[in-house]
């Protein structure tokens, strides 16, 4: 990890805000906004895994697809350092970064198009940005699907013959076509059993160092993102309240949300005795977050300041960040990495 | 595939035979009911669509020899009329059908894809054309451009669009959250490409199925302007007219009701077995197109 992070900055996202208006009567006036993204500011650094956990609702899809321009963010900049210039990434930049910038989405079974081959199907990126010989373009699909553990049997078949696992490679193997430098996984293994959810993550590691690919992966779950990330953000209503090494967040949560998080990852070992922290309540709702921090109502250490005051994500020496007025004087309980792996 | 699907299938099957008799009579029209020598003998070029007449009284002929089916009232043979009139149920079938879905896939798919406003608008013109009673309609414009079949046509492809613009836009507006179309965009893939490649054929189908079922109910509209005489000219070959030439004698001679039945049941017969074939193919082709039964 230490490695990483001496590494180059590839991608800086400051203060990006979506909001989405909510309207109300026959002319759709605005009545108030979702504040989905509500500004999240991070760095993520070339040949590293940025994870960002949240529970659903948290905003992180959203941030995901906000990388991708295929949401127009409301507010905010997205740097991307392409070989060596930093080049805002927008509506009118994208089109161009296409080939720089690749998603892997959340379902397999509604992300390829039921009634394309897989060999067009993973052909479409190279297609739309500039490789014109088709041939071309299917000896590097023969290549693609090799390295994703398909074979070139596979290339004329279509989506439905493929088992979930299968469909998540042709979704990653589509990622890949155009070689691009950054990958943002949105929740790429939540609809797939847990078997097989080990076989993706360690495809998508391996492919990670053959190709130095660097990966924003989404994810609500944490053991899948211990696993795969180096670094990870924590998300809530919006915003990140933690960020830091993998280490950090395990074994040494500051912000009392993180801790209930990794309270919540089952043990397999059952000798283990659970101490979960159950948080009461649901997530409130991003249209009308609550006064002070996001969290009070939640946290079991709120105190008045809490309520009134909204804590600003601080960094630490080690560059553990953490958005609590508390985070100094608490002392959370963490996770041995490697427990639950 | 499909077709070979479409025989399998019993129901179809007989949609299928009942289709193709049709489209062989449609072609054949000229060898199976040529017109009589002595029409030609005076007009080499005379427009075979006009029913050939054997006289000039006005209560209809019984089937015979020379007549099959029998002659309508003002001597029109039924059997010449039936078998033109195959080509006429084709041709404004066919027309209407494929223009005015061209029409609704084209405004429907468009305006579910841009969405927001566009869309508002453009289904508040839809919802303007479908609150028009069609017949009136129908009356309306054949009143301003003048009785004929073009005309008809054009009143029902005017009043048709509209329902697969609202049946493509309901399947758009759900295919287009499908993540197979943002992943397309991730890919830069342009709008009018995954407007063809990744929309539309997901969302068509549906609208194939409803066109094939309604080039029945197209051919029964057309009969029904036709017998309001709205359509097709006077002694023109069209089954709507056969059946209108039958309106006087539907109920028969006092005393014996089913003195004239050659008059309307023939023709009747040629529409309700054209509308059933269509259907059933109709049936038949939404099984098959669910691309998860393919094998």
């Amino acid at each position: 990890m230490a490695v990483a992070k001496k590494g180059e900055l590839l991608l800086d996202v400051r203060d990006l805000k979506k909001y989405y208006p909510i309207t109300k009567g026959l002319f759709r006036k605005t009545v108030g906004w979702v504040k989905a993204v509500d500004g999240v500011s991070l760095q993520v650094r070339k040949g590293e895994t940025l994870g960002v956990v949240g529970e659903s609702g948290c905003g992180k899809t959203t941030f995901g697809l906000s990388l991708m321009q295929l949401i127009e963010p409301t507010d905010g900049k997205i740097l991307y350092n392409h070989k060596g210039n930093w080049v805002e990434v927008n509506a009118k930049t994208i089109k161009g970064l296409r080939s720089e910038i690749q998603m892997i989405f959340q379902d397999p079974y509604s992300s390829l198009n039921p009634r394309m081959r897989v060999r067009d199907i993973i052909a479409e990126p190279l297609a739309a940005n500039g490789v014109t010989n088709r041939t071309e373009r299917y000896d590097r699909v023969e290549s693609l699907l090799k390295a994703v553990g398909l074979g070139s049997h596979h290339m004329k078949r279509y989506p439905h013959e493929f088992s979930g696992g299968q469909r998540q490679r042709i979704g990653i193997a589509r990622a890949l076509s155009v070689n691009p430098s950054l990958i943002v996984c949105d929740e790429p293994v939540s609809a797939l059993d847990v078997s097989v959810q080990a076989q993706v993550l360690n495809l998508l590691k391996d492919l990670q160092k053959e190709f130095g690919l660097t990966y924003v992966f989404v994810a609500h779950d944490l053991s899948v993102v211990q696993h795969i990330s180096d670094r990870i953000a924590v998300m809530y209503l919006g915003r990140v309240v933690e960020m830091g090494d993998v280490e950090q967040i395990y074994n040494a949560p500051k912000h009392p949300y993180t801790e209930a998080l990794l309270s919540a990852i089952p043990s397999p070992n059952p000798d283990v005795k659970d101490n979960k922290i159950i948080l009461t309540g649901d997530v409130p709702s991003p249209a009308n977050p609550p006064q002070g921090c996001a969290f009070h109502p939640r946290c079991p250490y709120a105190t008045e300041r809490c309520r009134t005051e909204r804590p600003e994500l601080v960094a630490d020496e080690n560059g553990h960040s953490v958005a609590c007025h508390r985070a100094e004087e608490l002392m959370l309980k963490g996770v041995d990495v490697g427990e639950t792996a | 595939m499909v077709l070979k699907k479409l025989i399998r299938n019993p129901i179809s099957l007989i949609g299928l035979i009942i289709l193709l008799g049709f489209i062989l009579v449609a072609i054949l029209a000229p060898v199976i009911a040529p017109l009589p020598e002595d029409v030609l003998a005076r007009n080499p070029n005379a427009d075979p669509y006009r029913i050939p007449r054997y006289g000039f009284a006005s209560t209809p002929t019984p089937p015979s020899k020379e007549h099959p089916m029998g002659l309508t009232e003002g001597q029109l043979d039924i059997f010449y009329g039936i078998v033109w009139g195959t080509r006429t149920a084709f041709k404004v079938g066919l027309t209407v059908i494929s223009i005015s879905c061209l029409i609704g896939i084209i405004i429907g798919s468009v305006s579910a894809y841009i969405g927001g406003k566009f869309d508002e608008i453009v289904m508040r013109f839809v919802d303007i054309f479908m609150s028009f009673p069609f017949l009136i309609a129908a009356i309306v414009i054949t009143t301003i451009l003048g009785r004929g079949l073009e005309n008809v046509m054009l009143a029902m492809i005017l009043f048709r669009w509209t329902g697969y613009a609202r049946l493509i836009r309901g399947n758009v507006l759900q295919v287009k959250q499908d993540e197979y179309v943002m992943a397309a965009r991730a890919a830069g893939v342009s709008h009018i490409v995954i407007l063809i490649r990744h929309i539309l054929p997901n969302t068509i189908f549906p609208v194939i199925i409803q066109a094939s079922m309604n080039m029945g109910s197209i051919v029964v509209t057309a009969a029904s302007l036709s017998f309001l005489g709205l359509g097709a000219p006077e002694g023109y070959a069209d089954w709507g007219q056969m059946i209108s030439y039958a309106r006087n004698w539907i109920l028969g001679a006092p005393g014996n009701p089913l003195a004239y039945w050659y008059t309307v049941v023939y023709p009747g017969l040629a529409i309700i077995l054209f509308v059933l074939s269509w259907n059933l193919i109709g049936d038949a082709f939404r099984d098959i197109m669910d691309p998860k039964l393919q094998g």
